[in-house]
C-alpha cells in the first residue's frame, strides 16, 4: 500500500488556497514558497496518519506554526524597519496597487502571532475556537490578540479604514 | 467576505502565485518519515548501551536523590561577606555620595528597621519597615517604595537620586531601566519606565486595559514586558504586541501545577515574590517552580526558558531537603551566578531557610554537579 496515496491529489486541489495563506503570512514570494514546501513536507511525512482526519486543518496548523517558528528564529537577526511613509493618496484616486501596498505594509507592522491571527480569522474565516486550536492557545488569547492586532492596524494604517469598502467593520468583524 | 478587512486581505492574497512545491515536499517528507521511523531503533540501541553502563557503574546508595546536595567548603562570591553580622547601630544611608554596591538587605523585626549591607563592608540604616527596599542585581541601584505609591531611586555608586511615581516592579536585564507601577486595588494600572542614568527620564504605559498582566521586565529599548498565565502557559507581551507563549505543562508535576494554579489566582503576585521571573539579556529567563505539599509550598526547581524558541530548554532541580521530619531546610531562588554562559547558568544563588521561613544562608547551587557552596552565613540576622 502506498503510504502517500491521495497526497498528490490533496496538494493539487489545495495548493492555490495554501499558497495564498502562505503569502499573506510572509508577504514575500520566496518565503511563501519555502514556507509552503516545509509545511507540506511535514504533512507528507505524517500523511498516513493525517489523511483519515482533517488534512487541511492539519496543514494549516503546520503552516502557521512553521511561520511563527521562523519568525522567532529570525527575530534577533532582523533590523527594525523604518516607519512607512504615510500614504498621500486619497480614496478617490487609490488604486488596487496602493491598497495592496498599504495592507502589505500594515501586516508587516504586526507581530508574527498577531499577523497569523488576522490571517486565520479574516482570510481563512476560522472561528475563534478553530484559530485557537491552530495556534495552540486559549480562545481568550485569540480574542486579545485579535483586539490588539486590529488596534495596531488602525494605528499604523488609518488609511485602510478609508480605503476599505466598509470601514466601520474594521474593528468589529466577527465570524 | 463580509467586511473591508476581508476584502483587503483577499485583494492582497491575489498577488500570491501558485507555488508548485508538491514534488519537493513529497521527497522531503519521505526522508523525514524514514528518519523518524529509525528513531525507535536508535533508542533501543541506546537503552541497551545504557543497561551495560548501569551494570558496570560503581554502587551508588539508592537513597541518593538526583538533587541531593554534595556539600562543599564555603567560597567567596560577589562581594558577600562570609557571615553577615548585624551592626548595632548602623548610620543612616547618606543622601548623596558613593556608598558602594549593595549585596544584601535585611530587616530587624524587633526594631522595625531595614539595613543595607554593602560590598565594601559598611552597613546603613535604610528606614522604617513599612517601606519596601529593593536593590538591582548589579547592586548599583536602590529603590525605596512607600505604601503611598511613590518610590525613591538612589545610585549607590554616585550621588544620582530621584523620586518617581509607583512602587517597584522590575529591572530590565541590563539594568538600564527600572519599572515601577501605580496600583489600584492590587492591580497595576500605569507602568512607569525609568531610564537609569543621571536624568531619570521616564515614560508611562497605560495598563488599565491589561487586566491580569503584570510588569516583569523591560526590553533594551524601554518597552515594558508584561507577564500573565493562561492555563498552563506563561505569556509575555509588550505593549506593541510582540508576544511570547511558553507551554509549561510538560515540565511541571501535578503538585507543581496545583501550586501554580493557586499562585495564578493571586494575579498581582505573578512575576514578583511568588513566581520569580529572572530575565537574562540574551533572551532567556529563569522561572522558579513551587510544589504544593501537605506542609505548604516548597520551591522545587527552576525552569530555563528560551524566549526566542518559546520553549523550556532546561529544568534545574533545587537541592532536595533532608528528610528529617518537620525541621526541613528549604531554598528559593535569589539570583544566578555568574552571568549567563552559552550552556546556561553555571550556578544558582539560593537563599536557604528553615521550616519557619527564617533565612539561614546564601548558597551557590550547581545543578549539573549537585555541588552546594556556602557563600554567606545569615544565621546571625535578627529574628
Amino acid at each position: 500500500v502506498d503510504p502517500y496515496e491521495g497526497f498528490n491529489e490533496f496538494v493539487m486541489a489545495r495548493t492555490g488556497a495554501l499558497s495564498r495563506t502562505a503569502y499573506l503570512l510572509t508577504g514575500d514570494h520566496h518565503l511563501a514558497e519555502d514556507l509552503l514546501q516545509v509545511a507540506l513536507s511535514r504533512v507528507a511525512s505524517r500523511w498516513p496518519e493525517v489523511r483519515g482526519g482533517r488534512p487541511e486543518a492539519y496543514v494549516r496548523r503546520v503552516l502557521v506554526n512553521e511561520f511563527l517558528s521562523w519568525r522567532r528564529r529570525r527575530r534577533y537577526h532582523e533590523q527594525p524597519v523604518a516607519e512607512p511613509e504615510p500614504a498621500s493618496v486619497r480614496p478617490d484616486v487609490a488604486s488596487a496597487v496602493v491598497r495592496r501596498m498599504l495592507i502589505g505594509q500594515a501586516l508587516a507592522r504586526l507581530s508574527p502571532r498577531q499577523r497569523a491571527v488576522v490571517v486565520l480569522r479574516y482570510f481563512d474565516d476560522l472561528t475563534e475556537a478553530d484559530a485557537a486550536e491552530v495556534l495552540g492557545c486559549a480562545i481568550g488569547t485569540v480574542k486579545s490578540q485579535t483586539h490588539n492586532a486590529l488596534a495596531r492596524l488602525r494605528a499604523v494604517a488609518p488609511e485602510l479604514a478609508e480605503l476599505s469598502a466598509q470601514p466601520q467593520r474594521l474593528d468589529g468583524v466577527s465570524s | 467576505m463580509t467586511n473591508g478587512l476581508r476584502d483587503l486581505l483577499h485583494e492582497y492574497a491575489d498577488e500570491a502565485k501558485t507555488y508548485d512545491v508538491r514534488a519537493r515536499a513529497l521527497a522531503a517528507g519521505r526522508r523525514r518519515r524514514t528518519l523518524r521511523r529509525s528513531v525507535p531503533v536508535t533508542a533501543v540501541i541506546l537503552v541497551i548501551l545504557g543497561g551495560f553502563a548501569v551494570a558496570l557503574r560503581p554502587n551508588i546508595p539508592s537513597t541518593v536523590d538526583a538533587s541531593q546536595p554534595i556539600r562543599r567548603d564555603p567560597i567567596s562570591l560577589g562581594g558577600f561577606p562570609a557571615k553577615i553580622v548585624p551592626a548595632d547601630s548602623p548610620p543612616p544611608l547618606p543622601t548623596s555620595g558613593r556608598v558602594g554596591r549593595a549585596v544584601f538587605i535585611y530587616s530587624d523585626p524587633n526594631r522595625q528597621i531595614s539595613v543595607l549591607v554593602t560590598a565594601d563592608g559598611p552597613q546603613y540604616l535604610l528606614g522604617s519597615s513599612n517601606m519596601t527596599y529593593t536593590s538591582s542585581p548589579n547592586g548599583r541601584w536602590l529603590v525605596s517604595s512607600d505604601p503611598n505609591g511613590t518610590s525613591h531611586i538612589r545610585d549607590l555608586e554616585s550621588s544620582y537620586a530621584s523620586d518617581v511615581d509607583g512602587v517597584f516592579y522590575a529591572w530590565s536585564p541590563d539594568q538600564t531601566w527600572l519599572v515601577t507601577a501605580s496600583v489600584t486595588n492590587g492591580a497595576p494600572m500605569t507602568a512607569h519606565v525609568v531610564l537609569l542614568d543621571d536624568r531619570f527620564e521616564s515614560h508611562d504605559v497605560d495598563l488599565s486595559a491589561r487586566g491580569g498582566w503584570v510588569p516583569v521586565s523591560a526590553r533594551a529599548d524601554g518597552q515594558v514586558v508584561l507577564a500573565s498565565f493562561d492555563g498552563g502557559s506563561l505569556l509575555l507581551s509588550t505593549v506593541d504586541g510582540d508576544d511570547v507563549q511558553v507551554d509549561l505543562r510538560p515540565w511541571l508535576s501535578d503538585a507543581e501545577l496545583a501550586a501554580k494554579a493557586y499562585f495564578d489566582q493571586r494575579g498581582r503576585d505573578v512575576g514578583r515574590s511568588l513566581q520569580i521571573l529572572w530575565f537574562s539579556d540574551d533572551g532567556r529567563l529563569l522561572m522558579q517552580v513551587w510544589s504544593q505539599t501537605p506542609k505548604g509550598f516548597v520551591a522545587t526547581a527552576v525552569l530555563v526558558v528560551d524566549l526566542i524558541a518559546e520553549t523550556v530548554v532546561q529544568r534545574l532541580s533545587l537541592p532536595a531537603a533532608p528528610p528529617v521530619g518537620d525541621d526541613r531546610d528549604g531554598w528559593f531562588l535569589f539570583g544566578e551566578w555568574p552571568d549567563w554562559p552559552t550552556a546556561g547558568p553555571a550556578g544558582l544563588l539560593l537563599l536557604r531557610h528553615d521550616s519557619k521561613g527564617l533565612l539561614l544562608a546564601v548558597e551557590l547551587w550547581r545543578p549539573e554537579t549537585r555541588e552546594l557552596f556556602p557563600v554567606s552565613d545569615l544565621s546571625g540576622l535578627p529574628r
